[in-house]
């Protein structure tokens, strides 16, 4: 078939003080098909192109539109935003006549003036290709999924696992059903069930494991189609924040609507229990200094840049200097004039460094550290679902025994390649501290004694209770108290 | 006459928080003949002098071998300064022979075990040319000159005046008496005397002005009486080392006991005019204050414990703070040094409101950052502005609206030289009430002329950033105006 495919994809966190433009997606990956600009990107996978990767792999013939991703951040300037979304829309327009759409968006994506950017993209899209051409949707389970993204979609499918390790398995399954949509062969009808919930739901451990588990199982039977759980993105201050669930059955809108109203409801209850909680910094760093063998993996959920946080904050790094954790190893703090002096300093030398804490009130104050520098790699590499992510420039300082990467960019920790590469070997360590709310859990779990889950001050923490939301629709758990009436429906 | 030349500049400041290695001169000027890296660098005007153009000028043939300078900053890690000066040495034997070897130095350079790199590279220069070829040196007068620099190098200057305006002067009068001295015309010496002082001393105001005039008139008068060139050493208080304070410097010709008399007189000129040489600083509450009572502007602040021209990171938040406290309006500060800042400003887009953490990022010198709401004003991506007589870049560089104040930030760290830094940005200086710029001095050519008064604020008092509260471990005590007066040294009784 003859598919068009394009990706626009940007978490957007209300309270960042990181400003996003057109920059902010070059630094991390975009392609413009008008210019060619960034077209090498495609020379290597990414989790990006997982769409496109899986309609090229079945020998569909793939038209490149728009692809581009930045970091984490606050909403994209509005002239950047329409920019991105019209050479997207520009490039679709060209590429008619068209068998099917695929698109992967974010689903928590907002603009200055667009606080849904998928749906708004979604209008255009239908605009152009009319009703009769099948559009597919990935997205994020961090979505924020509104009514225009489901009025203009013909299906939409959110991966599942968080850690995201799944969207290669979703792309295939998209594509299954967009192509099956083309060739008339099943007439999708989707629900869409909002829940007045907010939450960061890990899939690694249970109950949600079990609940994640039972949807996959209710997929391909009795006409359901799929069944995506939307997580919501709490730091995306808009009206339709909140988690959900959206069920896609083959010509039985009731039948789609009664399932998710009644998967809903189970999501509902099992809030409690699958709300990731978490601990101060100091409670944290108490807490691994108790256990007899580490590693102990800290994660600062309230810190992860990929939420939209600065990644500079030294809550954490104070509480491991405070109580003299020694035999700890910390990744990564973003600090590119920091990592310039210690580069000039050079490996073996020592320096008087002000470290973090450089963005904003929620990074803390910064810390005056006598450091020595361990190590300084020009390049670093880690592992991000079975790709490789070029991190950039990092060095490895010491102080008071404990070793902190820092990094030119703003990067989530993935893997433990991150201290590897400077000689840190991370399972001897009693403590690691990594910069991320879950995605770490992937590749540090095997070698982890225990994970402590940290949200001190931050950006994108789990209390809810202290983001300033203005747009958000309420009522909204655990910001009020159950039970209470929202969407028609009762929530004990 | 065939005249090697070189240039190697760097200001070390023992309590700088900026490392150096041969990184930062790439970043500013570094000239490798033995690769051709930096040759766009050949022939650039720097400190006002290109050599090239000045030796042929003068009918010379120059080789010109290393250039590189660098922002000041903390000492060099040997192995780099080790580039550098072997790259001198590989320059010059490949030139040999030469009649003439004219250095070009700071004079306040140190690197990590190496308290004074100029005597160490005089001293190797001078193996390689054997004892009858002269060697003039040119020193910057912010100057801590070793006895070995005097010993082997024949003539030893430094410029005069402060802001450093008059560098090609004094290498013109340098190679004066290399011609002089290669032709068999004269045999030059230079002797040194040291004066236990420690302070600024900007020639711009009285008496250093007159102190200066008068060393120049006087460099004429005794030219028949043997006397070639006389220098004062300001010293740079910010090295710690052995060689730490004031001084005098004087070229001579024949009479060894004239020569050293001039020095010793000239040395307690110097001496004598100590506690007027010192400027009276405001505390930045008390600048800021004395600003807003003027009636008229511009009125010029210079920060200058905060100079990035001294090794300072040019971060630090205190006069800012002081404005944004105190409510000035029609106010503007070039530059506060924060390139994450930059950039974070210039990805939010001029007319937009961001909220940044601002300065203060470097170390305990530089203040807390501050919290500000700001609107951004102008992006430049590189700005540039023009110091002695060469270009210099400033990366990056943003204009931000914080209350009644304008600040520019710029990514390449750099002192405030020349109005360029706010008009580059769309500010104009001279129609505003107060303008703060980090800089001791170099400023003041070319704001004078404009400036309604000029008013220089001392920094924090509760870290060190000056000689009063530097933590020295190497200077020669006793020293003014750390230990009290009368006191004996270098062989006298000063007071």
């Amino acid at each position: 078939m003859r598919i068009y495919s394009a990706c626009l994809l940007h978490e957007s966190n209300s309270f960042s003080p990181l400003p996003t433009n057109l920059d902010s997606y070059r630094e991390y990956f975009l392609y413009r098909p008008a210019t060619g600009e960034g077209r090498q990107l495609f020379d290597s996978p990414r989790h990006d192109l997982a769409l496109r990767e899986a309609a090229l792999g079945k020998g569909h013939q793939v038209i490149d539109g728009v692809y581009c991703s930045a970091v984490p951040s606050a909403p994209t300037n509005r002239r950047d935003y329409e920019t991105l979304r019209d050479e997207m829309m520009g490039a679709l327009r060209q590429a008619m006549p068209l068998d099917a759409v695929l698109l992967f968006l974010h689903g928590a994506q907002m603009a200055e003036g667009y606080d849904d950017c998928e749906g708004d993209v979604l209008r255009a899209a239908r605009a152009i290709v009319g009703p009769n051409i099948p559009i597919g949707v990935l997205l994020d389970l961090h979505c924020n999924i509104t009514p225009e993204m489901v009025d203009h979609a013909d299906v939409i499918i959110a991966c599942k696992e968080y850690p995201h390790t799944d969207f290669p398995e979703c792309s295939e399954n998209l594509l299954d059903l967009v192509t099956r949509l083309a060739a008339r062969q099943i007439k999708p009808a989707m629900a869409f069930q909002p829940l007045p919930l907010l939450g960061f739901f890990h899939t690694t451990r249970q109950p949600m494991r079990g609940f994640v588990d039972r949807i996959k199982a209710l997929e391909g039977r009795d006409g359901i189609l799929s069944v995506s759980l939307a997580h919501g993105f709490p730091a995306g201050d808009m009206a339709h924040l909140g988690a959900g669930v959206l069920v896609v059955a083959d010509g039985d809108q009731e039948r789609a609507r009664r399932l998710a109203e009644e998967l809903g409801q189970q999501f509902f209850a099992l809030r409690q229990e699958i709300s990731a909680l978490s601990v101060t910094a100091e409670e944290a760093v108490d807490l691994a200094l108790a256990e007899a063998a580490g590693p102990v993996v800290i994660a600062d959920v309230s810190d992860n840049p990929g939420g939209g946080a600065t990644g500079d904050s030294t809550h954490i790094l104070r509480a491991l200097l405070d109580r003299k954790a020694g035999s700890a190893a910390l990744a990564s703090i973003w600090d590119p004039v920091a990592l310039d002096l210690i580069r000039k300093a050079g490996v073996g030398g020592r320096l008087a460094l002000r470290l973090g804490g450089k963005v904003g009130p929620l990074s803390g104050w910064p810390l005056d550290l006598d450091a020595e520098v361990v190590s300084v790699r020009e390049q670093t590499f880690q592992n991000v679902l079975g790709e490789s992510e070029d991190l950039g420039p990092t060095a490895a300082i010491r102080c008071a025994g404990i070793d902190i990467v820092v990094a030119e960019q703003r990067v989530q920790i993935f893997g433990p390649e991150v201290f590897s590469i400077h000689g840190i070997e991370p399972a001897s360590r009693h403590i690691l501290v990594v910069k991320s709310a879950q995605h770490f859990h992937a590749a540090f779990s095997p070698i982890a004694r225990r994970i402590v889950y940290a949200s001190p001050p931050g950006l994108i923490g789990n209390d809810f209770s202290h983001y300033p939301y203005r747009k958000a629709q309420r009522p909204l758990w655990p910001l009020d108290r159950t039970p209470f009436a929202a969407f028609g429906q009762r929530w004990e | 006459m065939k005249i090697f030349c070189a240039t190697m500049i760097h200001e070390s400041n023992s309590f700088s928080p900026i490392p150096t290695s041969l990184a930062n001169f790439r970043e500013s000027v570094l000239y490798l003949p033995s690769t051709g890296d930096g040759s766009q660098h050949l022939g650039e005007v720097l400190a006002d002098i290109d050599h090239l153009r000045l030796m042929q000028a003068r009918g010379h043939e120059a080789v010109v071998g290393l250039i590189a300078n660098a922002e000041p900053s903390a000492p060099i890690n040997l192995a780099d300064y080790q580039v550098l000066r072997d790259e001198i040495m590989a320059n010059l034997r490949q030139a040999l022979p030469v009649d003439a070897v004219f250095l070009f130095l700071h004079g306040a350079q140190m690197a990590q075990g190496i308290e004074d790199c100029e005597s160490d590279l005089i001293a190797k220069v001078r193996e390689i040319v054997g004892p009858a070829i002269p060697i003039a040196v040119e020193l910057d007068l912010h100057c801590n000159v070793g006895a070995a620099t005097v010993a082997q190098a024949d003539a030893v200057l430094a410029c005069l005046e402060y802001p450093h305006i008059d560098f090609e002067a004094r290498a013109q009068l340098a190679v004066d008496i290399l011609e002089r001295a290669s032709s068999g015309a004269s045999k030059p010496y230079t002797v040194m005397r040291r004066v236990p002082l420690l302070g600024h001393f900007p020639t711009t105001r009285e008496p250093m002005k007159s102190f200066v005039q008068s060393l120049r008139q006087r460099e004429k008068m005794e030219g028949s009486a043997g006397i070639l060139a006389i220098s004062l050493c300001h010293g740079f208080t910010a090295g710690d080392t052995a060689n730490t304070g004031a001084g005098v410097l004087v070229v001579a010709d024949g009479d060894r006991t004239h020569a050293e008399a001039v020095a010793a007189e000239v040395a307690r000129e110097f001496w004598d005019l100590r506690e007027m040489s010192r400027p009276q600083r405001p505390s930045p509450h008390e600048a800021v204050k004395r600003a807003l009572a003027l009636a008229s502007g511009p009125v010029v602040i210079a920060d200058a414990t905060d100079n990035p021209g001294g090794g300072a990171a040019g971060d630090s938040t205190h006069l800012l703070r002081e404005l944004l406290a105190q409510q000035a309006e029609s106010a503007a500060l070039a530059m506060i040094w924060d390139p994450l800042a930059a950039q974070l400003a210039a990805k939010a887009g001029v007319g937009n409101r961001i909220a940044l953490r601002l300065g203060g990022k470097t170390g305990p010198a530089s203040g807390l950052p501050l919290d500000v709401e700001a609107v951004v004003l102008a992006v430049n991506p590189q700005a540039t502005q023009q110091a002695q007589g060469g270009v210099f870049p400033l990366g990056l560089t943003v204009a931000v609206q914080v209350a009644g104040v304008q600040v520019v930030i710029n990514s390449v760290r750099q002192q405030t030289f020349s109005p360029e830094c706010f008009s580059a940005l769309g500010i104009d200086p001279r129609a505003k009430r107060i303008l703060v710029v980090k800089s001791s001095q170099h400023f003041f050519e070319t704001f004078s002329p404009f400036a309604a008064e000029i008013i220089y604020a001392d920094g924090p008092l509760d870290v060190p950033v000056d000689h009063r509260s530097y933590p020295y471990r190497n200077v020669p005590r006793p020293i003014w105006p750390r230990d009290p007066t009368p006191f004996d040294a270098f062989g006298i009784t000063w007071n």
